[in-house]
């Protein structure tokens, strides 16, 4: 059993201005799962990953391994006894071995024949096969990467925490790298932490994702329950791109705005009050042939990304401007009028 | 460690100093001939300071960014005064032209043999920095010029304040050229008072040099925090540099090093050629043979010693700055800048009242090279520690490493070139030095640097040429490994 739990970490960095790097966070990785940890930069999560590896000793709460205490009152274990591997962020390597003595360095413990032997493995595993020789400043920066990662994973650690990995790499080799990187992570059974600020990562490659800001957990759950339901109004900005509208609520189920009466989401903590922001994903607004419920609008602008275009509109009643997100094949111009309805379910946060 | 090991001589001056009470302390101190010696010796520290620095980077510069012929021999060549012994050179000038004796000689010899110190760590540093930088910065509309400036300049600052300081403590506490220059500075004054029967007003002087240096140590250290860290080391696949061309300035301004060469070191060359061709003395080759192996005796374990106690103190200070690890590099620059004579004669004090066991035997001579040469240990095995990711070595725990296994096999690994170097330079340093030496050296125990000024001193300049010409040709081979230290090509 390899969950890694954690609870209630705190770590306060004293100094003249104290910074509370981590306030009460918990957290749990399941075993063979992969949870992102996804967060602004300077929201902490760093620090989180190096009191997970145990280079930062936490000022208070608990980590454990399946049943085995790593921090907790009165413990403490050591960074190498951990069984946690780390990927450094941008893949660092130590640029005085080969590839072959980097991946070797966690497997100090097995014959010269069974390292030879681990390492081609490894190798195979990141599909860098016969790389042994080279060194590092010899490989690409996803190269590097994949290193990285088999360095890491070839002592067969319980846990692997990734630092903003592919952070550095280039759009195209990004998104090749991280299926690679998912398959591999999947292929050795291995329980993954990653932390990143970039959303798209953490949606793609994580079977949780846990929102991070300011030092705590603010939500976590799975990909599309985090997108579609976030906890509050700066989550559903920070995940992607939101349409958040002035509204009033009409009962349990139904809210009024500028984009007509719409259903809120069952099994959801909406706000309380008669004043709520309405929330849902550009996608969701989506061109409607006229009705009395519908909206009309005209386009203000138009970003065509390929597959989809992001649409700007301006809402006939209210005034109210809000982006759309449609299929290409709708393309439409700026000055068009077209009617707009919102298909799927809404959240409802307070106002503000 | 690090820090009694300063102390020690520090407290043996301010107690000679004050022995007498505070009262006639503060008298001496306050006399106009004081401030006079203290001004000459800050005036003297300060040109040989800004001339090495222009001498310095504008040469490093030459050599690794423009496409000047013989760019490789060059780049070794130039740091080959520092293998010169200031005694040495000073006499050959005094010899060539004797009325340079004063200032201008004194600046002369100091910056000419000096400069080193700033040029080695800036060639290192353009070595060492990302070549991106400066493309981009070309790319921006940048001409060679303007880049120098604005982006060259500022990622070499860090080591050419660190090899500045060095230059500036080198020309206050350097009594060889001097001396010989007859230019009346603070060490020359002290040494002179030290063998008068009175050891006072030498002890006094010798309190307000340390003084200086702290002051000048302290101002390093607020123009490098004031200016952080500018420069970014190439953490990836090495790059050449994009070289400047020179076009048709090219052969003519091979002329600039070559220049600087004729004077740094042909003038010293031309001058033991000459003592040796006039004098009639016979060389003793057994004793000449004695020098050498007692020179490369007390330069290794000197280098040793140092090194031993300065890598500690580096990583320490590289990777976990305090107050402690401020302070003890704070000590061990001081000790670099008290005078040779003060720690030796502080030494001896201590031997005879303390350490008789150890009193004229190699371990207190060693002590004392420890004393001198400690900053130079710590100074370049800091710039190599910083240069090393710190996230390597997290990475190495998080691989099975303790604590004090992952230094081992990672920060002192990828260290070991500086350490290397760091060895390097204080074995060159130690083979030079005089002073403390003469003190400190078990009697009848000779060094080339002892022999060549027991022969100087009785005049037999004939009879010394083969000992600096045997201590040159000692110095000049680490002083050659260490221009290519950080050289890429040479690293596979």
């Amino acid at each position: 059993m390899s969950t890694l739990r954690a609870e209630g970490l705190v770590r306060t960095y004293r100094g003249r201005e104290p910074v509370e790097a981590l306030r009460s966070v918990s957290i749990e990785a399941g075993d063979g799962d992969l949870v992102a940890v996804l967060g602004p930069s300077g929201c902490g999560k760093t620090t989180l990953l190096r009191t997970l590896a145990g280079m930062e000793h936490p000022d208070a709460g608990t980590i454990l391994l399946g049943d085995r205490v790593l921090d907790g009152p009165g413990a403490h274990v050591a960074p190498e006894r951990r069984a946690i591997g780390l990927v450094p962020q941008e893949g660092a390597l130590f640029p005085h071995l080969d590839v072959g003595g980097n991946i070797a360095f966690g497997l100090r413990r097995l014959s010269r024949a069974e390292r030879r032997a681990r390492v081609a493995t490894m190798l195979d595993l990141v599909d860098l096969p016969g790389y042994e020789r080279r060194r590092p400043h010899e490989l690409s920066g996803g190269q590097q990467q994949r290193v990285a990662l088999a360095c890491a994973l070839a002592p067969s650690p319980e846990v692997v925490l990734l630092d903003e990995p592919f952070s550095a790499l280039d759009t195209g080799l990004r998104a090749a790298l991280r299926s690679q990187v998912l398959a591999t992570l999947k292929e050795a059974g291995t329980t993954s932490l990653l932390v990143t600020h970039d959303q798209t990562e953490a949606l793609t490659m994580a079977d949780t994702v846990a929102v991070m800001r300011e030092g705590r957990i603010v939500q976590a759950g799975p990909p599309h329950e985090v997108y579609r339901r976030p906890a509050d109004a700066w989550a559903a900005a920070f995940l992607g791109d939101a349409v958040l509208l002035p509204g009033r609520r009409l009962g349990p189920s139904s809210v009024e705005c500028a984009l007509g009466t719409l259903r809120l989401a069952p099994d959801f903590a909406h706000h309380d009050g008669e004043e709520v922001t309405v929330f849902c994903r550009p996608e969701q607004v989506q061109p409607a042939a006229a009705a009395s419920e519908d909206r009309s609008a005209t386009v203000c602008g138009v970003r065509f990304t390929g597959p989809e275009v992001l649409v700007e509109l301006d809402l006939h009643a209210g005034g109210t401007r809000l982006s759309a997100r449609w299929p290409s094949t709708l393309l439409p111009t700026v000055g068009d009028t077209p009617c707009v309805a919102v298909t799927g379910d809404v959240l409802a946060y307070p106002p503000g | 460690m690090a820090l009694a090991l300063t102390f020690v001589p520090l407290g043996y001056l301010v107690i000679r100093a004050t022995e007498r009470g505070v009262g006639p302390f503060m008298d001496r101190l306050w006399r106009a001939g004081t401030l006079r010696l203290a001004l000459r010796s800050l005036e003297l520290a300060a040109i040989v300071t800004a001339l090495s620095l222009v001498l310095g980077v504008g040469l490093a510069w030459l050599v690794t960014r423009t496409d000047l012929p013989f760019r490789r021999a060059v780049q070794v060549g130039l740091g080959l005064p520092l293998a010169l012994p200031s005694y040495v050179a000073a006499w050959s000038w005094i010899g060539f032209r004797p009325e340079l004796a004063g200032r201008t000689g004194a600046v002369l010899v100091l910056t000419t043999i000096a400069y080193p110190y700033v040029y080695l760590p800036v060639l290192a540093a353009l070595r060492q920095s990302d070549p991106a930088t400066e493309d981009a910065a070309r790319s921006l509309g940048h001409g060679p010029w303007s880049v120098f400036w604005r982006v060259t300049l500022p990622q070499v600052r860090l080591a050419a304040t660190g090899g500045a300081l060095l230059v500036g403590l080198y020309a206050l506490s350097d009594f060889g050229a001097v001396a010989t220059m007859r230019y009346p500075v603070l060490t020359h004054v002290i040494f002179r008072s030290y063998g008068s029967f009175d050891r006072t007003p030498a002890a006094v002087l010798g309190c307000l040099l340390a003084a200086m240096t702290f002051v000048i140590v302290g101002l390093e250290g607020w123009v490098r925090r004031r200016g952080g860290s500018h420069s970014v080391p190439a953490a990836r696949a090495a790059r050449p540099h994009t070289v400047v061309r020179l076009g048709r300035l090219r052969w003519p301004l091979l002329a600039v090093p070559a220049g600087v060469l004729a004077v740094c070191l042909g003038v010293p060359a031309w001058g033991m050629q000459r003592w040796s061709s006039r004098g009639s003395a016979r060389t003793d080759w057994g004793e000449l043979w004695d020098a050498v192996g007692n020179t490369l005796q007390v330069g290794a374990l000197g280098a040793l010693a140092v090194v031993v106690v300065a890598t500690p103190v580096a990583l320490l200070s590289a990777r976990h700055p305090g107050r402690l690890s401020d302070l003890a590099v704070r000590a061990a620059y001081a000790g670099h800048s008290l005078p040779g004579v003060v720690v030796g004669l502080s030494l001896v004090f201590f031997g005879i009242r303390f350490a008789t066991p150890l009193y004229q035997r190699l371990p207190l001579l060693v002590l004392a090279y420890v004393v001198l040469f400690l900053s130079f240990g710590i100074g370049v095995i800091q710039g190599a520690v910083a240069q090393i990711p710190p996230v390597l070595e997290d990475l190495a725990r998080s691989l099975g490493r303790s604590g004090v296994g992952a230094w081992r096999s990672v920060t002192l690994r990828l260290a070991a070139p500086g350490i290397g170097a760091a060895a390097t330079l204080v074995f060159l340093t130690v083979m030079k030095e005089l002073p403390a030496t003469l003190f400190l050296r078990p009697t009848g125990f000779d060094t080339l640097a002892t022999r060549l000024w027991s022969h100087s001193s009785a005049f037999t300049y004939s009879a010394a040429a083969p000992y600096a010409v045997a201590i040159v040709l000692l110095a000049a081979l680490p002083t050659a490994a260490l221009a290519t230290v950080g050289d890429r090509r040479s690293v596979r």
